[in-house]
């Protein structure tokens, strides 16, 4: 059965059920001679809200572009709900046919429309039932007051611009909704605010939403299903636990949050645990990525939750050399076999003579030389 | 794909008729014999005609002299206003700019009626009479006349250049060491340097292109210059169209030189808006005042004053005020109100014309590209091209025994020759309006479903209006002063405001004319001031 949506003017994109929301693969972005987007495959299903994160540059913000139609790829294809809206082949549907919403950094709202025209706009222009009650429900739900909707957008705060944007991204009832860093230009407050409502609207709304953001606690906030951009390639595309636990590369778990790595040397791998050797010669048994092989380096991925430096007495020594309060506790910096920088959660602030250990089943090895961690882009 | 390509065709189609068909026209008939050599390319001959080398210095020395006059001029109000505003400010700056307004032909006549025998100065201040009029019949007269037109250019350019200049470079200059000439020098010279080079340029283009200023005052004055010279070649018996072609020719070469010279320093607008506000003093006011009295508060006495007066030599008395030539200019059956009918119903036309064009074409621009940056090319060119030798070239273009289009002769080519002098400026406000709209705000468009012509009609030209509007204001008070193009092509029995009070100034019907020019100015504001209301009105 394929369901399609209601559409005037331009040909409805037929939807075909169980197919995911979005589905890309192989897609290659040139600018010039700059290889922007490399080998890019995800789908992400329907009415899931995931998010993907990365540094200014890596190519999120093409990436939605490619998948809003607004720049044309060089290769590979784009499914959304099972169609074809680019191949390599030349077939490129334009971004307006795509039936799609986005919602842009800094609004974008169009400052010659009041707020409610603003919303209704993609009813409007795609030919669907104006459906004023809609709109005004979802402006409420967005806590934008009733008074506020026959106003131009320059007389809103920023937090609120940003919902109507929100707003104006779900009126339509898309399948796949873009979000290019909405939250970055906002206040910490009114971002707290602004997940909340992006969490329960799209829930509730049953709209798959593509998020892209560089902070990884929104990722982890909104994203049921988080991914890592880096350098133009999509390093994993994953659930937020095993992407912060088991990151695929030093990237993807340096832009997932706090980590560093010591430099190892695998001497045996056993049912999802390696057996390492540190650089004081000592070994230890931690979880380890499948791909390890024995005699090769690895690098020990430790994030700060994964060390005690309070208890232990007869562990490894280090030197706290920096600590400072954070979230409740202090983040020590320990500085152990010589140049290797640790990070650890501790009570106590002092520097100076520490021991460390970790904790057991913490910690996440990886191969030292892994496709994801090497620079691929010429 | 198909819309973009008819827009291309079109815009094309429209600035080939307006600009390239007259450009190529008069290329081809400066090449053709001399008509009253019959041998050689007219172009070549005029290196032999000791006529064509005194009014080619004539219009260097002319235009040379108004920028030595307008800069210092322009340079010091921008300075005064800047760092030293008066009270008021925004008024004196509205003053400041008024003389622009004013066309330059005006300017010239109300300084004749000032310093002639019977005029006012010679009346109030016998002693500076004489040796003003003397002044002003003369290469520096007719210089200084369009320098006081023009000093509102240099003017804005200046202060453009000091608000957008970083502060903080001052500041962090001072705060180093330096005193306030080195920190004027390290901090505010080198952005003024350029922006002074392109005022110079322009005043140059505008100045060598004037044909009413020298058209009034350089018989008097022994002086002859291009722009006369050629509007003689297709005005005066023997008419000879390659000689005004060849010279032309010359006169565009000038501009179009000092065009390529002036664009590249004109963008120097780097968008660092200057918030720092000097405190005011009440002294800029003098040198402030002593300009608006001279360029403004004067002229336009003297064309109010003998617009009411009944005979100009009997001066200002109760009793020789008359309502007269306002009631001649504005009884219905008179060649004055035609004249000014048909003048602002060509404007109107000119400006919703020409802006559709210019936001047409401004759209392909934006895209960039080498096609576009030829359209811009040729939609800017005309500002480099005197409206004199558009004229030439639309008599040669459409008055061509081949072609039949019924243009030529009938009020349709006056628009046509205004939609071409204008259309640069309709073209940098449409560029401007379109480039408010940042391209967020189109790809939000074109993803929420809207089509690439939705979107120019629904987010491009309402975020665009006040530009456009402000564009339409300017084409149509332009259209409503032009005076060459008007002169040379008017049809036989149709006249509009600037040629008719050209036409009663040399044939000393002053009062009329005079009359004219301040029914066409309030009518043209009024006019303006109720179109902007109701179309801004959102």
């Amino acid at each position: 059965m394929v369901a399609e949506l209601q559409v005037k003017n331009r040909p409805a994109i037929a939807a075909v059920p169980n197919e995911p929301a979005l589905s890309v693969r192989g897609l290659n972005v040139r600018f010039g001679t700059q290889t922007v987007l490399s080998n890019v495959q995800m789908d992400l299903e329907d009415g899931r809200y995931a998010c993907l994160l990365g540094e200014s540059g890596s190519g999120k913000s093409t990436l939605l572009a490619a998948i809003a139609g607004l720049i044309k790829p060089q290769a590979g294809s784009i499914r959304l709900r099972g169609q074809n809206v680019f191949t390599a082949g030349g077939m490129q549907i334009s971004p307006e046919k795509r039936g799609i919403g986005m919602v842009f950094q800094d609004a974008a709202l169009w400052p010659h429309l009041r707020v409610i025209d603003n919303v209704l706009f993609p009813l409007r222009a795609q030919g669907l039932p104006v459906d004023r009650e809609r709109a005004m429900l979802l402006l409420e739900k967005m806590n934008i007051p009733a008074t506020a909707v026959k106003r131009k957008p320059h007389e809103l705060s920023g937090g609120q611009r940003q919902r109507v944007a929100i707003a104006r991204a779900i009126i339509a009832r898309p399948r796949l909704v873009l979000l290019d860093e909405p939250l970055s230009a906002v206040d910490q407050g009114v971002r707290e605010e602004i997940r909340y409502f992006l969490r329960t609207l799209f829930r509730e709304e049953g709209i798959a939403a593509l998020h892209v953001t560089h902070d990884p606690s929104e990722a982890f906030y909104l994203g049921q299903h988080v991914g890592v951009l880096h350098s133009g390639h999509l390093e994993q595309w994953d659930q937020p636990e095993k992407l912060f636990r088991f990151p695929a590369s030093e990237n993807v778990a340096r832009l997932s949050g706090s980590v560093r790595s010591l430099p190892v040397k695998i001497v045996q791998y056993q049912g999802g645990k390696a057996e390492v050797a540190l650089a004081n010669g000592q070994k230890i048994w931690v979880p380890g990525a499948d791909t390890l092989r024995e005699g090769k380096p690895g690098l020990l991925l430790l994030r700060p939750g994964d060390i005690d430096c309070d208890s232990p007495v007869d562990a490894f020594a280090a030197e706290a050399i920096h600590s400072h309060w954070s979230d409740g506790r202090y983040l020590v910096h320990l500085q152990a076999f010589g140049q290797h920088e640790l990070l650890s959660y501790s009570q106590q602030s002092n520097l100076g003579p520490r021991h460390w250990q970790i904790y057991p089943n913490h910690g996440w090895c990886i191969p030292a030389e892994t496709s994801a961690n090497q620079e691929k882009i010429p | 794909m198909m819309g973009r390509s008819l827009n291309r065709l079109l815009v094309f189609g429209i600035l080939g008729l307006l600009v390239l068909a007259p450009l190529a026209t008069i290329i081809f008939e400066a090449l053709q014999p001399d008509a009253s050599h019959h041998h050689g390319m007219a172009l070549l001959q005029l290196g032999v005609d000791q006529h064509f080398i005194h009014a080619l210095l004539g219009t260097a020395g002319m235009a040379a002299l108004a920028v030595v006059f307008a800069l210092p001029i322009g340079l010091i109000l921008a300075l005064l206003m800047f760092y030293a505003p008066p009270k008021f400010s925004l008024v004196w700056e509205g003053l400041i700019l008024i003389p622009f307004l004013i066309p330059p032909y005006l300017t010239a006549e109300a300084w004749t009626l000032l310093v002639g025998p019977v005029g006012l100065i010679e009346q109030l201040i016998h002693i500076l009479g004489t040796p003003l009029e003397t002044f002003l019949y003369s290469l520096a007269g007719m210089a200084a006349v369009m320098a006081l037109h023009l000093t509102p250019l240099v003017y804005i350019i200046l202060r453009a250049a000091l608000q957008n200049g970083d502060f903080r470079l001052i500041q962090a200059a001072r705060v180093h060491g330096a005193g306030l000439w080195r920190a004027f020098r390290v901090g505010v010279l080198p952005l003024v340097l350029p922006a002074l080079a392109a005022a110079g340029l322009l005043v140059f283009l505008d100045t060598s292109a004037e044909f009413g200023v020298p058209a009034l005052l350089s018989g008097y004055a022994g002086v002859t210059v291009l722009s006369t010279s050629i509007e003689a070649a297709t005005n005066v018996w023997p008419v000879n169209l390659p000689r005004a072609s060849a010279i032309g020719l010359v006169l565009c070469t000038l501009g179009i030189v000092a065009w390529f010279f002036y664009r590249p320093l004109a963008n120097e607008n780097r968008g660092q808006i200057h918030q720092l506000r000097y405190p005011s003093r009440w002294w800029s006011m003098l040198p402030l005042a002593a300009f608006v009295l001279i360029a403004m508060l004067l002229p336009i006495g003297a064309v109010l004053a003998v617009s009411f007066e009944k005979a100009i030599t009997v001066g200002l008395k109760f009793s020789n005020f008359t309502w007269h030539h306002y009631h001649h200019i504005l009884s219905h059956q008179s060649s004055a109100f035609g004249a000014l009918e048909t003048s602002l119903e060509l404007a109107a036309l000119v400006a919703f014309g020409t802006m559709v064009a210019a936001l047409l074409t401004a759209n392909i621009v934006r895209r960039g590209g080498r096609f576009a940056a030829f359209l811009d090319l040729l939609a800017t060119l005309p500002m480099a091209i005197p409206g004199v030798v558009l004229a030439v070239g639309m008599i040669l273009f459409w008055n061509a025994p081949w072609n039949h289009l019924p243009v030529f002769g009938t009020t349709a080519i006056l628009g046509v020759a205004y939609a071409t002098t204008t259309f640069p400026f309709a073209m940098r406000y449409a560029r401007a309006g379109l480039a408010q709209i940042p391209q967020l705000l189109d790809n939000a468009s074109r993803v929420h479903g809207s089509g690439p012509l939705r979107t120019f009609m629904k987010v491009h030209i309402p975020i665009a209006w006040p530009m456009l509007i402000g564009g339409a204001t300017v084409v149509f008070a332009l259209s409503m002063r032009e005076l060459v193009a008007s002169l040379m092509l008017q049809p036989a029995g149709v006249q509009v405001i600037s040629t008719y009070i050209y036409a009663n100034f040399r044939q000393g019907v002053i009062g009329d004319g005079m009359a004219m020019s301040v029914i066409g100015v309030l009518s043209s504001a009024f006019i303006l001031g109720v179109a902007r209301g109701l179309l801004l009105r959102r």
